[in-house]
């Protein structure tokens, strides 16, 4: 045999593998789930519960009219086995590719999360893309459960809520899973996860009846956010302490900040359209010294108030009330921080960065050097327009 | 010899394509930390002067390879075992490398095929293209050097957009001081992936352009250097220093998380594809040079009589070359600064060292 004819049997070989894919896995053998949730069973055993999609029912024409989600779930002391096991019960392989949210237990929260990100970072189908959520008060599986209006597939109603509050109130941000791996890993500190909250009763929650009227009995709602300590919730935080949260951190897209005008308390709503935070950290003896510099712009959104904005002294005299306003969301978030003695608003980083020597020093005492951290607020607003008006007419009425 | 002649663009794409192979794919140099990229830009200089060696040791000779001017310096009973060695050290890269894409396609993507067949299917494309020769080899180079530039260029520009870049993670720079860096620059920058361009040194004969083929062998040795640094810090400043240290696999992490709109993502592929035609290029090389050094020593005029039979060889001392994924980079950081030292620079330095005191003492060169 020549070499030219046993080349070409080889490449005739070579179609057998090149043909096909040895990996194969067809669509119609998956059972692909959109979010995913895992609570605490007693000791060491995790309950890892799915969401799974019925194609056939988001599908349009052939839509049942059934709920197009089912929930399985399978026990195990890690999560492999866990999922492993669930197939006992869920008639195709579990996919989890496209999973989109990962519910994690209050129970389990506090208990310690650290150990169950390896699995997600190890196995090549989870996303580091997925965002993480914290059932408030409840367990994982309630939350999957849970039958959505709006949004059929309740892990996209999830993940929207949990994206157009983030963006538009700035009371919560979307945390997704490498952004929890970083905060695990920070010296005397740990990842912000926004919660989400079941509401209404558990069992009629689950069945499709629940979306059949125009307010739903049960329900879920982004509520707050978990603080972190050494991969443990240490406490919640809502409203304007979390918003403070969202300003350090650089999260927040837009918000509505309430001022005060004129006697009325809260009557101005200003609409923050962009801003940007920088945080410094300097270090002078013991205590260091961390300035937050926040920029912002925003228009008038709302005046309920006679006041005259159609001078600039008084657009001058909302921009500093606004920055007293946003000052003060930062101090209580900070304060909030440091009597949970949790660094979760990157300080320590911010310390490494100005002075990488003395953070050295400072390392391994973080945890209680943070508390007493020296903070000062710096914010400088804008007010670029004023909407579609300017004087409210508010304002004539009182002449 | 075969009677190829290649140009001193084809060669930069080769030297380039060889260089980013596998070592792009992964964090390199990550004792000196958030400094790796500073490393690594530091260890390209390093990588000049290796080149340098290489090019000064052509200029003597520009009519030989490797092997064949190791016997005209070092006179035939040692030249010629030494040759040997070299055999061996070619086929040995070319396993390791086969080795090291099999196992990261496999973890990352295909995880239910056996590591052999990955590797055949890339050995038989490899086998194919040497068998047409080098000419055809460096043509190929300049389709998919283009392919890559455009998938890298398209990467940056979705990871910019996407912001998830975040320079922060990067500081402080030298916050352990400058010792780390020098360390880790010694250690590994220098010599990875710098020194295996050894293989060059059997393919700088087929040059068209002698004077200009080496500047751009410089230029490659550069620009390759200053895109590992490049994407090393890039890597960096997506994952951040932890995740992307502990990531079998970082570019493949870093691409993963572009998500722009829940539209523009899951850009897998891109990595998949950077991943499969660096490794067939570093494969393709060491083995050519393997192959190369073979006929040289054992006179062989026809090449492509070894080609099948050495990825034979390759395709299984890549299979029994380590236990595992683990057991692979191990040695590898052992091999970096002892087999690939002592072949890749100490006798190259030594080779260039001894023809210039024969030079010096007016005996032929």
């Amino acid at each position: 045999m020549t070499l030219k004819t046993g080349f070409l049997m080889l490449m005739i070989l070579c179609m057998l593998p090149l043909a096909g894919c040895w990996n194969y896995r067809e669509m119609n053998e998956l059972a692909i789930a959109l979010a995913m949730g895992v609570d605490k069973l007693g000791e060491d055993e995790y309950r890892f519960s799915f969401q799974v999609v019925n194609a056939r029912d988001i599908s349009g024409i052939k839509a049942t009219g059934r709920i197009p989600v089912n929930v399985f779930s399978g026990k195990g002391r890690t999560l492999f086995e866990a999922l492993r096991k669930a197939s006992q019960k869920v008639p195709r392989r579990i996919n989890a590719q496209h999973m989109r949210v990962f519910i994690i237990g209050e129970e389990l929260a506090r208990e310690g999360i650290e150990e169950l990100f390896d699995f997600m970072e190890r196995d090549p189908e989870p996303r580091l893309t997925t965002r993480v959520i914290i059932a408030r008060d409840s367990d994982a599986e309630t939350i999957l459960k849970t039958v959505t209006a709006v949004e059929s597939i309740p892990a996209n109603a999830i993940l929207g809520k949990l994206k157009v509050s983030g963006r538009v109130l700035a009371e919560s941000y979307e945390v997704e899973m490498d952004d929890v791996i970083r905060g695990l890993l920070t010296k005397g500190g740990g990842p912000v996860i926004s919660g989400i909250r079941h509401v209404g009763k558990v069992k009629s929650g689950e069945k499709i009846s629940n979306v059949e009227q125009t307010e739903l009995q049960t329900d879920l709602f982004t509520s707050g956010m978990a603080l972190f300590k050494n991969g443990k919730l240490a406490g919640w935080v809502k409203g304007r302490q979390a918003r403070g949260i969202s300003w350090i951190n650089n999260k927040v897209k837009s918000t509505i900040v309430n001022l005060d005008c004129e006697t009325k308390k809260d009557a101005l709503a200003i609409e923050i359209l962009r801003s940007n935070t920088k945080i410094k950290g300097e270090v002078k003896g013991e205590r260091p010294l961390i300035r937050i510099q926040i920029e912002g712009i925003g228009v008038v959104g709302e005046a309920m108030c006679p006041v005259d904005i159609s001078k600039s002294a008084e657009i001058r005299k909302l921009e500093q009330l606004w920055n007293e306003e946003t000052a003060h969301d930062v101090m209580a978030a900070v304060k909030t921080a440091q009597k949970l003695k949790t660094d979760v608003l990157g300080f320590g980083a911010a310390v490494e960065r100005a002075n990488p020597k003395a953070w050295k020093k400072m390392e391994k005492d973080w945890d209680e050097i943070f508390p007493t951290c020296k903070v000062e607020v710096n914010v400088e607003s804008t007010i670029r327009r004023t909407g579609m008006i300017s004087k409210p007419f508010l304002l004539k009425e009182k002449k | 010899m075969e009677k190829a002649k290649i140009s001193p663009g084809q060669l930069f794409t080769l030297i380039v394509l060889f260089d980013l192979g596998t070592a792009v794919l992964r964090v390199l140099a990550m004792s000196a930390g958030k400094d790796a990229w500073l490393a690594i830009l530091l260890g390209t200089a390093g990588g000049l002067a290796i080149f340098g060696v290489y090019a000064s040791l052509f200029r003597l000779y520009p009519e030989l390879p490797l092997t064949g001017y190791i016997r005209a310096i070092l006179g035939k009973w040692i030249g010629w075992p030494l040759g040997l060695l070299y055999i061996l050290f070619f086929i040995h890269g070319a396993a390791r490398d086969l080795r090291e894409g099999g196992a990261l396609l496999l973890s990352s993507v295909m995880d239910q095929t056996p590591l052999i067949v990955a590797n055949a299917v890339m050995i038989l494309s490899i086998v194919y293209v040497l068998n047409k020769g080098i000419e055809v080899l460096a043509r190929t180079g300049q389709i998919f050097i283009f392919i890559l530039a455009v998938l890298g260029l398209l990467s940056i520009f979705l990871l910019f957009a996407a912001g998830v870049i975040d320079i922060n993670r990067l500081l402080p720079v030298l916050g352990n001081g400058l010792g780390p860096v020098i360390q880790t620059t010694f250690k590994q920058t220098i010599e990875f992936p710098h020194e295996e361009v050894i293989c060059f040194a059997m393919l700088l004969p087929y040059l068209n352009h002698r004077k200009m083929g080496i500047r751009a062998g410089f230029a490659a040795v550069l620009i390759s250097g200053i895109i590992l640094s490049f994407s090393t810090a890039l890597n960096m400043a997506v994952l951040g220093i932890d995740i992307a240290g502990r990531s079998t696999f970082p570019l493949l992490s870093t691409i993963r998380l572009i998500n722009i709109g829940e539209i523009i993502q899951r850009l897998d592929v891109f990595v998949v594809l950077t991943l499969i035609i660096g490794d067939f290029f570093k494969v393709a090389i060491f083995f050519y040079a393997g192959v190369l050094a073979a006929a040289d020593l054992f006179r062989i005029n026809d090449h492509r009589k070894l080609v099948l039979p050495i990825g034979v060889i390759i395709l299984f001392m890549s299979m029994m070359i380590s236990g595992s994924f683990i057991e692979q980079i191990e040695e590898g950081d052992v091999l970096l600064v002892t087999v690939f030292l002592f072949f890749g620079v100490l006798v190259p330095i030594f080779l260039l060292a001894a023809a210039g005191v024969r030079k010096w003492f007016g005996s032929n060169p």
